[in-house]
């Protein structure tokens, strides 16, 4: 059960990598809208041309 | 039949337009959709129509609702510094965008205004409909901008965020912060605590379980200490306020469990709690953040309902000359500046007179819905609409002292006023804990005295046990679940203690006009003396109504589909009648009195009594009266099922009205409603529900006008219906979405069904914590037993609040 002295501390740190990265996607407000993420998806294929190019000449 | 391309609604026949995209051609209902479905493609986002989950409205239809924005007056400099955050080269600002119905919308408007040359970044929120765009000033204004959106069919109101949603949406993402390291560490606990439970069965070194029980201590810190924050602070402020809410007993619960665990860790012998605490600081986060949500829901929509274009105002570049003027905003009116009044426009400020004159509708300042004829010299006052004539007026005030602005004061005055509802939990909640510590101090007492040796860990267990978990989600989830099924049958519950309020109300008080009745009169019946026939006369009085636009002349063009003859030497006397030649003969129409006075003694002819009720207009030619014309302002049909609704619960029904008496007693006889106030002013309603709270009632008024803000206010629970104007909306406590006024007798139901969901948790939760008491008081609960008995009640209690989200009555 040795192991366990190598696991457990692996727990914590696991932990605290999760708690922060959930922290961060909040502070990053990727909670705020949660009906248009869905969508996105959906829609990405439909970039506009020129929005596009535009975006890309520039 | 066929659908129209853009809005899919069916083309009524005759109105079918036909437009050509791309070599095929596509039926539209109206130019209004043919034109944004032109403009949708020629920006290659016809990917809109295939991927919308929502129909928008005919283009043309929801042009008269949306707000509409003078995009000339969004350039000035004082609508810029109100609104716009500019560094000089870039600028920054929001709208609340109207008619967003899909989430595809959200990508159409973005696709669009992002292509534009200029438009640095496009950010709009679905839930909020709030956009926000930045844009390099020297390449596009804010004007084009707002142009350009609304060519798609769309409504943009320039948004000020206010200090309340601001602090709604800080508060929601603190609470989710706290809420997910809860939910992380505490489940790392709970694992370990399954390892330390079933040591109870099978054995566990001594090492490994003092090693589980530190790593739990070390895991249980940042739960305590950052997530549970807020629970102590709360209870702090309670503390200090000498009142006692539900985070009294919780956070008294919580530090008690945390020292004895630290204690019995440190000296490794004894209970550790960890796993509870962890877990009822997870669930009561959860609880808060639900009930958070739904505010921040509420706020939001509220928000975007607020926003209201700013006024604005045509200001005349040369007294002289009426027909060269600028837009301004009409902040920027000063005294003695001249401004010109278009019919069916808003008055911008205070005034008075100088040219023309002209119906005004004062209905927002006095709650009266008939006109008042204004001419040169007369006062007309901001925040009333002109109805027939274009007139020039003078500023005599500017427009932040009008009387519009004074209605505004008065309503912020009557807010301060609102009763609060206190909280049935909080109340219990002070005789809770104050109970508890008594309790654990003589069981305390009572172990140390009988000489038992582990006195300490019995007291320890009952305040533990007695962590009011259940009766802390009593009350937040059933108004949650509550606020939900609500919204889910349109009705809008504006923040959750109007649950309770609505639940209590025993008086209800309508406003007449726009709420019980339609906000236009219409023509109900003919009555023909002479040779004319119906429609020849019907032709008659549509031909000469169309040269005003009184209220009388607009029910009659409106409700008569005729073919207009042609009229000359027309005379149009204001608020009294018309005069014209149609086929070279002279016909009157208007009022008795201006008949009277045309024809002395036409009217007498046909024995008219003097004393007729509703409204009347005759129609007479040189020899005498030809037609008369009964209007009615019609009761809405919704009225009728609600009226027929609301007998089932007992509440009292009155209405309150700035109308005369006789309009007001007919509305009340056809509804059956007994009690009538007319001819009252907005000081005169407030007046009204005062005396009925200090008899002691709970009262509920329904309103739709700015001038039924006030009495919104003040009134236990405020109702607007959906077709109320925006402040009114935004002052409200429960707001009807759809056009049926019925809703409130859901509405109604919905909230005394939560009330009793409410008692019941409250019972159940109080009778757990006391079994639960007395069980530790005599040493039989374990750690486990309180981690299960907590979840168990905590989980019956929640059960029991979502059987609120199923709840139907009757024909709901």
């Amino acid at each position: 059960m040795e192991i366990l002295y190598l696991l457990l501390p692996l727990t914590i740190i696991v932990s605290i990598v999760i708690a922060a990265f959930f922290l961060w996607s909040v502070k990053s407000g990727q909670y705020e809208d949660l009906d248009r993420e869905p969508m996105r998806v959906l829609m990405d294929d439909d970039q506009v041309e020129s929005a596009v190019s535009r975006k890309v000449d520039s | 039949m066929t659908d129209c391309y853009h809005c899919g609604s069916v083309i009524r026949s005759g109105r079918k337009v036909v437009r050509e995209i791309d070599g095929v051609s596509h039926p539209m209902c109206c130019e209004g959709c043919a034109t944004v479905a032109a403009i949708v493609h020629e920006s290659g986002l016809e990917a809109y129509y295939k991927k919308r989950t929502a129909l928008p409205p005919p283009v043309d239809e929801s042009n008269e609702t949306l707000p509409q924005t003078f995009s000339e007056i969004l350039d000035d400099e004082a609508i810029h510094q109100q609104y716009v955050d500019s560094d000089g080269e870039q600028s920054t600002t929001a709208f609340i965008v109207h008619n967003i119905h899909c989430p595809t919308c959200v990508w159409l408007i973005e696709s669009h205004l992002v292509s534009q040359p200029g438009v640095v970044d496009v950010k709009l929120n679905y839930r909020t409909q709030k956009l926000k765009v930045s844009w390099r000033s020297s390449e596009i204004s804010l004007s084009e901008i707002v142009s350009r959106t609304q060519s798609l069919g769309y409504g943009l109101v320039p948004y000020s965020s206010t200090a309340i949603s601001e602090i709604v949406n800080a508060q929601h993402q603190d609470l989710l912060k706290r809420m997910g390291v809860a939910g992380v560490f505490g489940m790392q606990i709970m694992v370990i605590a399954v390892a330390l439970y079933s040591s109870a069965w099978t054995s566990i070194q001594f090492e490994y379980e003092e090693l589980f029980r530190r790593l739990s201590l070390l895991f249980v810190l940042p739960v305590l200490f950052y997530s549970a924050t807020p629970i102590f602070a709360g209870a702090w402020r309670d503390l200090k306020q000498r009142t006692a809410t539900m985070d009294v007993p919780i956070a008294l619960g919580l530090i008690i469990a945390f020292f004895a665990s630290l204690t019995a860790t440190l000296t490794g012998s004894g209970e550790i709690y960890y796993d509870s605490i962890a877990m009822f600081v997870f669930i009561q986060l959860i609880a808060r953040f639900l009930e958070k949500g739904a505010y921040r829901r509420m706020t939001d929509r509220i928000t975007s309902l607020s926003a209201s274009t700013p006024n604005h105002a045509n200001r005349l570049v040369d007294p002289g000359q009426v027909h060269s003027t600028v837009v301004v905003p009409a902040l920027r009116l000063a005294v003695d500046d001249f401004v010109l009044i278009k019919p069916g426009e808003a008055i911008p400020a205070d005034g008075e007179i100088v040219s023309g004159s002209t119906d005004v509708d004062e209905a927002l300042l006095t709650g009266e819905s008939n006109v008042v004829h204004r001419t040169i010299g007369d006062s007309v006052f901001g925040g009333s609409i002109n109805v027939s004539n274009a007139v020039v007026v003078r500023v005599t005030r500017p427009s932040a002292e009008s009387a519009l602005a004074s209605i505004v004061k008065l309503l912020e005055d009557s807010m301060s006023e609102k009763p609060s509802n206190t909280r049935l939990t909080d109340q219990i909640a002070g005789y809770f804990s104050v109970t508890v510590v008594m309790i654990a101090l003589c069981i305390g007492v009572f172990w140390y005295w009988s000489g038992n040796t582990n006195w300490l860990s019995y007291p320890i267990a009952v305040l533990v046990v007695a962590c009011p978990c259940a009766l802390a989600l009593a009350v937040p989830t059933a108004l949650t679940a509550a606020v939900n099924s609500a919204a889910k049958r349109n009705i809008l519950i504006a923040h959750p203690d109007a649950v309770q309020a609505l639940a209590k109300v025993n008086t209800f008080l309508f406003d007449k006009t726009g709420t019980l009745t339609q906000s236009q009169a219409h023509l109900t019946r003919t009555e023909i003396f002479g040779q004319l026939s119906q429609s020849e006369a019907h032709d008659l009085a549509a031909s000469l109504s169309s040269f005003s636009d009184h209220p009388i002349c607009r029910a009659l063009t409106d409700s008569l589909e005729s073919d207009e003859s042609e009229v000359t030497e027309v005379e149009v006397e204001h608020g009294g009648g018309i005069a014209g030649y149609v086929n070279e003969k002279r016909y009157y129409l208007g009022s008795r009195s201006y008949i009277d006075s045309k024809l002395p003694g036409a009217i007498d002819k046909i024995s008219e009594p003097m004393d007729q009720v509703g409204l009347i207009a005759y129609l007479s030619d040189d020899t005498g009266v030809v037609a008369k014309f009964h209007f009615d302002n019609p009761l809405r049909d919704d009225a009728f099922r609600l009226i027929g609704r609301i007998k089932d619960f007992p509440a009292r029904l009155a209405l309150v009205t700035g109308d005369r008496q006789s309009e007001a007693e007919r509305v009340a006889e056809e509804l059956n409603i007994a009690e009538v106030h007319w001819g009252c002013s907005p000081k005169g309603k407030l007046g009204i529900i005062r005396s009925h709270q200090k008899l002691g009632e709970s009262v509920a008024m329904v309103g739709d006008g700015i001038n039924d803000t006030p009495t919104l206010a003040i009134a236990n629970v405020s109702i607007a219906p959906a077709r109320a104007q925006h402040i009114a909306k935004a002052n409200a406590d429960v707001l009807l979405l759809d056009d049926r006024l019925d809703l409130l007798v859901t509405a109604r139901n919905l909230a005394e069904f939560t009330v009793k969901v409410m008692r019941n948790n409250t019972v159940w939760a109080i009778a757990y914590n006391l079994i639960g008491i007395s069980l530790a008081a005599a040493g039989f609960v374990p750690p486990l037993a309180a981690a299960i008995g907590m979840s168990v009640s905590s989980i019956l209690v929640v059960g029991n609040s979502l059987r609120i989200t199923a709840y139907e009555h009757g024909n709901t």
